[in-house]
């Protein structure tokens, strides 16, 4: 069983024109080195001092980092491409130039926490922050880690105009013998558009991992409204169910700052993703009880 | 970890400056041809500018989805006349990449587009589409190490029975970003990808595709390899340089050979970049723990392909279990001493045992090791 224990959240939404940005990175890691760093590192880093003491709690080589992000990499991209084109690669920082890799992002978390096992980077767009839980996941029970900080980071490249979410949510994982905390299950699957497969298969959907009811439901998708895929989704969950249908974008730290909340909550949930290009992922968390195997 | 049992490798394909199949690539590893090209971009103005670009390949056009279609589709190929079957299994398929579709990106941007929006990271959804996957499709960017990574995490997938076979992917085009980034970094070498030399001075890049499809349970009786380990660490340390003493990178190893079982290794594909802090730390590594295995540099034939670059290597080594011989490495310049023994110039018959090392900067590291036959 894979439980996650504890949660932070960072995020927060700045103006078009930058004014008024809600973050402050100095407050949460002082000032030797902080400002050099892209926004995701920081945001990132920043988000990790949320969390509760006890991640240290198991020796360095046994704990491991996910990071996940899907506009990271392309926010900074553009920023170094800007200055490419018109100076050449001279012109760019000596100090920025290594970030133009967006693992880099999980390796500066996993110094920040002493965590020596895998650092993992994910970035399958909007199912990324499943994947990563998926991932950490499976390498908890396969017995690589024995505990799992998951970051989902997000810096949008921000449309003309528009105000933008950024931030960061991060979830601390541990596999057995916990007696509290949210029980997580992950399941995914991809259906080609057009392929005559059922975008969500039936019986994957029907299974039963979590005793209880699961009345909350939160999808994410970019799909219509009107596509028969969503509604078929809708119907497996059975009746009775408070179903909330977001916008699937591009940033999914706001699939992370609902999970959060439920969590927060202690409230059993089902969160959906589905994209039109075809990938699906079902993320179910529920309360543990004390006699929970 | 006792489910963590050897996994089958039914499957094998190559998209690389060698040609577009694993049979060139291999024919390539024999004879030492290959050949750098200056990257064509007004877009960007840098010292150095060669890279391994992929060979003439049927592709449309030069972009990691491209070639990891290509090489995905000779690997199914490769498996089904092994008696593997799509139908009814649940195909999953991991790509590392680096650097995704940014090609596509940097010459929306050289358009004078702004904000170019989507992901550069559909390089997954494409290759699934393309292969009529029905289990998860993961993109993993773990840098130079993002193969490897996808190669443990689909392991990971096969041992959850979250899939029943697993088709990983890397992929990896030119990409004008990462070119200025290495050059700023001054971690290129205009002489050439030349690993364990003494006059090395840095990397070239490449483009290229490697595919392995990966189970636990299959009907082929004959699998091309076995995966027998796998390890991962972090150095947590410097964001660019190895870890000082290279305490991760000796664990990793040592674990990835526990986990396979295995009393010796006889040859090994190592990550081999050519740049200066790397290879030294390689080479201790190596010419300590395996001090008469064979290594064959597969970066100085193609270059360093980044995200494709760990699964290149386990086609590679598979190829090297295939043959039961290591080819001669290509010249590349006086070696380093610690290297002497494992870089042969001339072929050199093996056993079945073959460890591939994967690194990339930020201290991700990973052994995987393959063999032959089942221990």
């Amino acid at each position: 069983m894979t439980n996650i224990s504890a949660v932070a959240t960072l995020t927060g939404t700045t103006t078009p024109d930058g004014v008024g940005d809600w973050f402050s990175p100095v407050d949460f890691l002082g000032k030797r080195g902080t400002r050099l760093l892209p926004r995701g590192a920081q945001l990132t880093a920043a988000c990790a001092t949320l969390l509760p003491a006890g991640l240290d709690s198991v020796p360095a080589h046994r704990r491991g980092v996910w990071v996940a992000t899907s506009t990271f990499a392309e926010q900074m991209h553009e920023t170094m491409d800007d200055i490419i084109r018109v100076d050449g690669s001279d012109g760019l920082s000596p100090a920025q130039a290594p970030y133009f890799s967006v693992n880099l992002v999980a390796s500066r978390l996993s110094k920040d926490v002493q965590s020596h096992g895998m650092a993992t980077t994910i970035t399958t767009p909007g199912t990324g922050l499943a994947d990563a839980l998926a991932s950490a996941q499976s390498a908890l029970r396969a017995g690589r880690v024995d505990r799992a900080l998951v970051a989902c980071t997000e810096v949008p490249t921000p449309a003309d105009g528009d105000p933008v979410t950024d931030g960061c949510v991060s979830f601390v994982l541990d596999q057995d013998g916990v007696t509290e905390g949210m029980q997580l299950s992950v399941l995914r699957g991809f259906a080609a558009p057009g392929s005559g497969t059922a975008c969500v298969p039936p019986e994957t959907v029907q299974d039963h991992a979590f005793d209880g009811e699961h009345r909350d439901l939160l999808v994410f998708t970019d799909l219509p409204h009107s596509d028969p895929c969503l509604h078929s989704v809708l119907d497996l969950e059975g009746e009775g169910i408070h179903a909330r249908v977001h916008r699937l974008g591009p940033n999914m730290v706001q699939q992370g700052i609902e999970l959060a909340r439920l969590i927060e909550q202690r409230q059993a949930a089902t969160l959906f993703t589905i994209r039109a290009s075809g990938q699906w992922a079902r993320i179910r968390v529920q309360p543990v009880t004390g006699s929970t195997p | 970890m006792t489910y963590r049992t050897p996994l089958r490798v039914t499957g094998i394909g190559a998209v690389s400056n060698a040609g577009h199949t694993s049979a060139h690539l291999w024919d390539a590893m024999c004879t030492s041809a290959s050949s750098t090209t200056v990257v064509d971009d007004k877009d960007l103005v840098a010292p150095v500018l060669d890279m391994f670009l992929a060979a003439p390949v049927p592709v449309v056009e030069h972009s990691a989805a491209e070639f990891g279609i290509a090489a995905a589709r000779e690997a199914l190929s490769q498996a089904a006349d092994g008696g593997f079957e799509a139908e009814g299994r649940r195909l999953a398929v991991v790509v590392g990449t680096g650097m995704g579709e940014a090609a596509g990106h940097d010459a929306r941007r050289g358009q004078g587009e702004r904000h170019v929006s989507g992901s550069i990271f559909t390089t997954a959804e494409r290759i699934a589409a393309a292969v009529g996957a029905t289990g998860p499709v993961v993109s993993i960017s773990n840098a130079c190490a993002a193969g490897a990574y996808a190669m443990g995490h689909a392991a990971d997938l096969l041992w959850a029975g979250e899939a029943d076979a697993v088709l990983v992917v890397g992929a990896e085009a030119y990409s004008r970003v990462a070119v200025a980034c290495f050059n700023r970094m001054n971690a290129l070498d205009g002489e050439g990808c030349r690993p364990f030399t003494e006059e090395r001075a840095g990397t070239l890049f490449g483009e290229g595709g490697g595919a392995v499809l990966l189970e636990r349970d299959s009907s082929c009786t004959t699998p091309v390899a076995w995966l027998l380990g796998s390890a991962f660490s972090c150095d947590a340390a410097h964001l660019t340089a190895p870890e000082e003493g290279a305490a991760q990178i000796q664990r990793t190893f040592d674990e990835a050979v526990t986990e396979a079982g295995v009393s010796t290794v006889d040859a090994v594909v190592p990550h081999g970049t050519g740049t200066r802090l790397n290879d030294a730390v390689e080479a201790e590594l190596l010419s300590s723990r395996v001090p008469d295995a064979a290594w064959f540099n597969l970066k100085a034939l193609l270059g360093h392909t980044g995200g494709a670059s760990a699964v290149l290597s386990v086609v590679a080594a598979c190829l090297i279990a295939t043959y039961g011989k290591t080819p001669g490495n290509p010249e590349s310049g006086a070696l380093m001493p610690q290297a002497t023994a494992g870089v042969g110039l001339s072929e050199r018959a093996i056993g079945g045992v073959i460890a591939v090392n994967a690194y990339a900067f930020g201290g991700n590291n990973a052994t995987l090791v393959l063999g032959k036959e089942r221990p």
